[in-house]
């Protein structure tokens, strides 16, 4: 079992090295000079020389690598082209904010999605099966921006116009100023990003729980004379745990990389919107920052999501 | 009083194809204390009827009266059905593995039954009963091993924490369905021991479900045998085996390898079951029975009561004809075809056809200690030799079919098919070498491509082997399907349109084609149904009788092998043991494992005398229904 | 040890006289009684003959998908006109027709949506076979690089390639297939690896068979029904990936309408709220079209399953690899 984990503990690493490399000859073949970004369109030869100098772009590209891997295990992955920060002082600033929309829209898609897909589970072909998988398909149909728009007009502006206010229309407030202003800035989000995660899960939970509920095991509960609700809920639910905890798992990892629609769309300051950011700006540093920061989260949640499992099964944990 | 009397029951299952009239009109009565076996072949509604009566097929359309210990479980609430089940009905199902939660402890699981039906039970005794309960059936160490999950036992072990689970509330009776089936033949024995010692012990009453009428014989008081849906003949299980009343029972104890205990040829019941979805107008296994008249066609027969307590539901008075056993392979075509050279395989005669000597074969997983699967195999097999090679699940015996047939390399030792040493072949070479050897398979499903018409199946060989295209392929397809006993109009049908026994004649079929001169058989009949089995063994003889071809008959089923093989090699964890005529393994078994083995496959049947029986009643059969009048 | 396992499922398929469909026809067979997965797959056929007309709506309404008709287009204030005789839909923030331009934005759409799952459905057939036939260095090679597709951030990495290389057609169809076909490459493998275990495949091995025909006749042909249902299900979730590519402005670039950049139009300076309708028409349109692929996949996934033919009507059993069913974040 601990050799299964290196195991997986190394293709992570691999993963990310392999992520690290393919970013940055990406942008090493990447047509135009950032030296001329920075130093500017009117610099001389000679500034430019130096800043290229300055930037380590004048030296083999190999060397530039180790340069940039050996400063990015230390924590340091340069500074930005522009506001000549610390790229990871800048995501460090834009964590909280990602973190907060992603999280607690978590607790809202599962609380959402997996009664519903149980609900249908247990009713299959009833119409509280079809109207829950309704939902659902709408649900996983709506594109983030469309249904973020959607909400922000008929729950901010709509009620704005007829005079009181339900909600406020974006932003992003740090928790230190208050419980209340944190969350009520964030509800618009959460719902937008839970609703379209909630129709997944209810998909998945409704399609494992189905299979589940065929399993011979689950016959024998019923032959023991147990209640209907401790079969589904004990019996039932325990089996379809991995693959929830499997989806789960991928999307924190991926979500927490950057709710980049989300940001755009409710004007939040996160690690999104610092990346779109980036790219209009061209600052490069920040790019591969925020990319391999990304790829961070998913490769470390997959991880978990092992560990999760040696938990979860019986047969992992033997070997 | 009877414990479960139940009378006119009924079991529709709405599927989307149409309704399956699963279960049509039983009537039985289980005593207290007595084992009551339910006998019928995949498809007769045995399983059905148990679940259904218990409420474990919710939607199930249910009619009839099944009143245990004076109470209707028809029209029980799901509540009180919910308190019978594990606290006055146990239940033990086929196949232990899937049957017990993977991710729960058996402790757990056992100790879950006490807290249902006893909430009340401090969990300290609840565990103490379930440890007791388990030592009981046979588990060692029984306290330590309620932290074990259900993955940690052995299949055997598996079956017997079901038993314990199913018993430790010393229920009434338990419905024991198929529970050895999936089990090893020793493994099988060692369970119906257990179940008989329970029943002893604690005076359960036992409803045991088989597919196997000889292994009720020495377990089952008295049984019921169903055919598609219907039931057939009910007695007392001596009266069952000595003089069968129904002409399907004569049928299947007649095509059973286990219960015909000589060399001779077994009596296949021709044709195939029915489909579920109609319901006929007469007697359901009228278009297979010898005897069937018009009548038998038309309306649905008589129930009779003997005196000595057989019911059966037929129209015939008379005992059943004892229909001879026909060939499978057509003289027409064996005398027709040109195959009548086969006997001239190339360079046949002064060699062995295979000789194996002192192969090993071990398996190098990455993570895992290495497997040794074989551990110096020797055999040999002339032209024309049939060898029987029998071993329990994972004793090597495919592994080495497949390694005669070339399907995976060995790590030491020489194989040599007609004299040439298969080990250096290159691919080219085998390519070649395979006209000589080829392999029937186990699965009827598995081993034809649902995606390819069977005139393509059969015909691959050909295409490959020998370039053949267009008419000519055609026209030897044909002739292979016809040798088979295929309809060979059935030419461009696909594998699903045909049953297991028929699929199995397209396997042979395909393994014909090239006129090997060894064929290898891997399980080939363990997938079907005693009465289809009994069709494709007979056709394996007569096919070898009309051509000589060299056989090699792998399976786990000592009695099987018994009615086509001259040899049987004995393999026990990668070795062979025993090599002897096959008589002489049956007579005079030298090795242990031999004896075990043997043992654990014959079940004693009971004697009786020639009855002097008369009818003491005779009362129209059980009605047919519409499918709005079941569980209306 | 396999003796006869009869259960409920075998009770039920009992020989009955059967007569084998091939997939497509199983599938028509199914989804003609499936009245949601019609009304979708009518739905579809409007919306293509939509697109199709849309140089047709240019002649008819005289408007250009990219002229600006700052007098009638616009208010004095300059804002958009909301849906009226000239405008049937409205007009958007520059005064351009938005009916002429939801329909351009129609062709882009599904045009990404199917050619990319298409191109996204071969790569994965293909890794997915090579990887699940051939095992070994192969397997493990394609394994480790689908690991990695599914280990990017895809919608940051995508960033980052526009940044270089800037937005255009080919990029966000490359971008769409690169980050699409590994959910399918991952279960072909798994199904291949399955299928190589079966006993045809080794009957075919003992024929003497090659391999280039053993995974031609033997292994392919029963991929048909994942191929079919994973591609159909593909589709929906190009078409939402390329919408939320031009609506952060990474995917399809203007003057070219498409549906996300038109939505982005719409949200530039919160213009909706004052102009509703550059959001509702434009996000109704995505919203239908994706659900109504959303509900053909189901359909057609539903009409596949193996096992829904014998099933019974309640207590029902069925299989759906867990995945990702769409872009979001």
């Amino acid at each position: 079992m601990a050799k299964v984990l290196l195991q997986r503990l190394g293709y992570a690493v691999l993963i990310l090295f392999l992520l690290s490399l393919f970013i940055f000859l990406l942008f090493y073949v990447a047509p135009g000079n950032p030296a001329r970004l920075i130093a500017g369109e009117k610099a001389s030869a000679e500034v430019l020389a130096q800043v290229t100098h300055n930037l380590g772009l004048d030296r083999p590209i190999y060397e530039q690598y180790w340069r940039f891997i050996t400063n990015a295990f230390q924590g340091d992955f340069g500074y930005s082209y522009r506001s000549k920060v610390a790229v990871w002082a800048l995501i460090a600033g834009r964590i909280p904010a990602t973190v907060s929309i992603v999280f607690g829209a978590m607790f809202i898609w599962l609380g959402i999605g997996i009664p519903l897909g149980i609900l249908s589970a247990r009713h299959p072909g009833t119409w509280r099966d079809r109207v829950a998988q309704i939902i659902a398909l709408i649900g996983i149909s709506f594109p983030t921006f469309v249904l973020g728009m959607t909400l922000l007009y008929t729950l901010y502006f709509m009620p704005k116009q007829a005079g009181f206010t339900l909600f406020p229309a974006g932003g992003y407030k740090e928790f230190g100023a208050g419980l209340w202003e944190w969350g009520s800035h964030l509800i618009l989000p959460w719902f937008t990003l839970a609703l379209v995660t909630a129709a997944i899960y209810q998909r998945l939970t409704r399609a494992q729980l189905l299979d589940v509920l065929g399993e011979d095991y689950i016959r024998t509960a019923r032959a023991k004379g147990l209640k209907e609700w401790k079969v589904v809920y004990k019996h039932g639910m325990r089996a379809t745990l991995t693959v929830l905890t499997t989806q789960l798992g991928a999307d924190i990892g991926y979500l927490l990389g950057g709710t980049i629609i989300m940001e755009n769309v409710f004007g939040i300051q996160g690690v999104g919107s610092l990346a779109i950011n980036a790219v209009k700006q061209q600052d490069r540093p920040v790019i591969i920052g925020v990319v391999l920061l990304g790829g961070f989260f998913i490769v470390t949640m997959n991880l978990i999501v092992d560990l999760v499992h040696v938990g979860l099964e019986p047969r992992l944990r033997a070997k | 009083m009877a414990l479960l009397e139940v009378s006119d029951i009924y079991v529709n299952l709405p599927t989307e194809d149409g309704v399956v009239h699963a279960v049509q009109g039983a009537s039985f009565d289980v005593e207290r204390g007595e084992v009551f076996g339910i006998v019928g072949e995949s498809g007769s509604g045995k399983s059905v009827l148990t679940q259904a009566m218990t409420g474990l097929l919710p939607s199930a359309q249910i009619s009839g009266k099944v009143i245990f210990d004076g109470q209707d479980l028809i029209t029980a609430e799901p509540a009180t059905l919910r308190a019978l089940r594990g606290k006055r009905i146990g239940m033990v199902f086929q196949d232990p593995l899937s049957s017990l939660h993977p991710y729960f402890t058996i402790g757990s699981q056992i100790v879950e039954v006490i807290k249902t039906h006893e909430p009340k039970t401090p969990k300290k005794e609840a565990r103490e009963r379930a440890a007791q309960m388990l030592d009981m059936v046979g588990i060692p160490n029984a306290s330590k091993r309620l932290r074990d999950y259900p993955h940690q036992f052995s299949g055997g072990m598996r079956q017997r924490v079901m038993i314990a689970m199913a018993l430790v509330l010393s229920p009434d009776f338990i419905i024991a369905d198929e529970p050895t089936t999936a089990l090893d033949v020793t493994i099988q024995k060692q369970i119906l021991d257990l179940l008989a010692d329970m029943r002893e012990r604690l005076g359960t009453t036992v409803i045991m479900i088989s597919h196997d009428l000889s292994l009720l014989a020495s377990f089952a008081d008295r049984a019921m045998v169903m055919y598609a849906g219907h039931q057939m003949e009910t007695g007392p299980i001596a009266s069952l085996f000595n003089h069968p009343a129904h002409p399907y029972t004569s049928g299947l104890l007649r095509s059973s390898p286990v219960t015909e205990e000589t060399q001779d040829r077994l009596t296949p019941i021709d044709g195939r079951a029915p489909s579920l979805l109609g319901v006929p107008a007469g007697c359901a296994f009228a278009p297979r029975c010898a005897d069937a008249d018009e009548r038998c066609f038309t309306s649905r027969p008589t129930q009779r009561i003997f005196d000595d307590g057989v019911k059966v539901n037929c129209w015939l008075h008379a005992d059943p004809t004892l229909v001879d056993p026909k060939s499978e392979v057509d003289d027409f075509v064996t005398n027709a075809h040109d195959r009548i050279n086969f006997h001239t395989f190339p360079g046949a005669k002064d060699q062995p056809v295979v000789e194996v000597k002192d192969v090993h074969l071990t398996f190098r997983a990455k993570t895992r200690h290495p497997v040794h699967v074989l551990k110096g195999v020797s055999l040999s097999l002339e032209q024309g030799d049939t060898l029987g090679l029998v071993g329990e699940s994972g004793c090597g015996k495919t592994t080495l079919a497949r390694a005669i047939a070339g399907l995976i390399p060995t790590t030491s030792g020489s194989i040599k098919l007609i004299g040439q040493e298969v080990g250096g072949l290159k691919t080219d070479e085998w390519r070649r070498m395979r006209r000589n050897v080829q392999m029937v398979f186990q699965d009827p499903y598995g081993s034809l491509n649902p995606r390819r018409r069977v005139g393509a199946i059969i015909g691959e060989p050909l295409r490959i082997q020998k370039g053949m295209s267009g008419e000519d392929l055609k026209h030897a397809v044909r002739e292979l399907m016809e040798l088979v006993g295929l309809d060979p109009e059935h030419y461009n049908r696909f594998p699903a349109e045909f049953s297991g026994g028929q699929r199995q004649r397209i396997g042979i079929a395909r393994a014909l084609a090239l006129d090997p001169q060894l064929l290898i058989f891997d399980e080939p009949v363990s997938a079907l149904d005693v009465s289809i089995q009994a069709q494709i063994l007979n056709l394996m003889k007569d096919l070898q009788e009309a051509f000589g071809y060299t056989y090699l008959f792998i399976s786990h089923d000592l009695a099987v092998v018994r009615h086509v093989c001259d040899r049987i090699a004995v393999m026990d964890a990668g070795e062979i043991v025993e090599t002897a005529a096959t008589e002489e393994i049956f007579a005079n078994p030298q090795h242990p494992f031999t004896k075990k083995l043997l043992a654990a496959s014959v079940h004693p049947i009971p004697e009786l005398e020639e009855p002097n029986r008369e009818v003491v009643v005779e009362t129209p059969g059980p009605a047919i229904l519409e499918d709005a009048e079941v569980g209306a | 040890m396999s003796e006869a396992a009869p259960t409920v499922a075998e009770a039920i398929q009992a020989p009955a006289q059967v007569v084998q469909r091939s997939s497509w026809q199983h599938l028509w067979y199914r989804l003609r009684r499936d009245k949601a997965s019609l009304t979708a797959l009518v739905f579809i056929a409007l919306v293509i003959a939509f697109a199709v007309c849309a140089p047709l709506l240019e002649t008819v309404t005289g408007h250009l998908y990219d002229a600006q008709f700052r007098d009638t287009g616009l208010t004095p204030q300059g804002l958009p006109v909301g849906p009226n005789s000239e405008f049937l839909l409205g007009a958007d923030y520059l005064g351009r027709d938005m009916l002429v331009r939801l329909a351009y934005g129609a062709q882009v759409s599904l045009l990404v949506g199917v050619l990319a799952a298409l191109i996204a459905a071969c790569i994965g057939v293909t890794v997915g076979l090579l990887a699940g036939y051939f095992g070994g260095w192969v397997d493990a090679v394609l394994s480790r690089f689908t690991d990695f597709v599914m280990a990017i951030p895809f919608l940051l990495f995508a960033l980052a390639l526009v940044s270089v290389y800037g937005a255009s057609f080919q990029m966000c169809l490359f971008m769409v297939v690169f980050f699409s076909w590994a959910v399918l490459g991952r279960v072909i493998r798994a199904q291949v690896r399955a299928l190589k275990e079966r006993e045809f495949v080794e009957a075919s091995r003992s024929l003497g068979a090659s391999t280039p025909s053993i995974v031609v006749k033997d292994v392919l042909p029963n991929l048909t029904e994942p191929i079919i249902v994973y591609t159909t299900q593909l589709i929906p979730s190009a078409i939402v990936f390329e919408a939320s590519l031009s609506f952060l402005g990474l995917g399809i670039v203007p003057p070219m309408p498409s549906w996300g950049q038109m939505l982005s139009d719409a949200s530039q300076n919160s213009m909706y709220m004052v102009a509703p309708w550059m959001l509702v028409s434009t996000g109704l349109m995505l919203l239908l079209t994706t659900l109504a692929f959303n509900i053909l996949g189901d359909g057609v996934r539903d009409a596949l399953d193996p096992k829904a033919g014998r099933r019974l009507l309640a207590g029902l059993r069925r299989k759906q690899k867990p995945g990702k069913e769409a872009a979001h974040g």
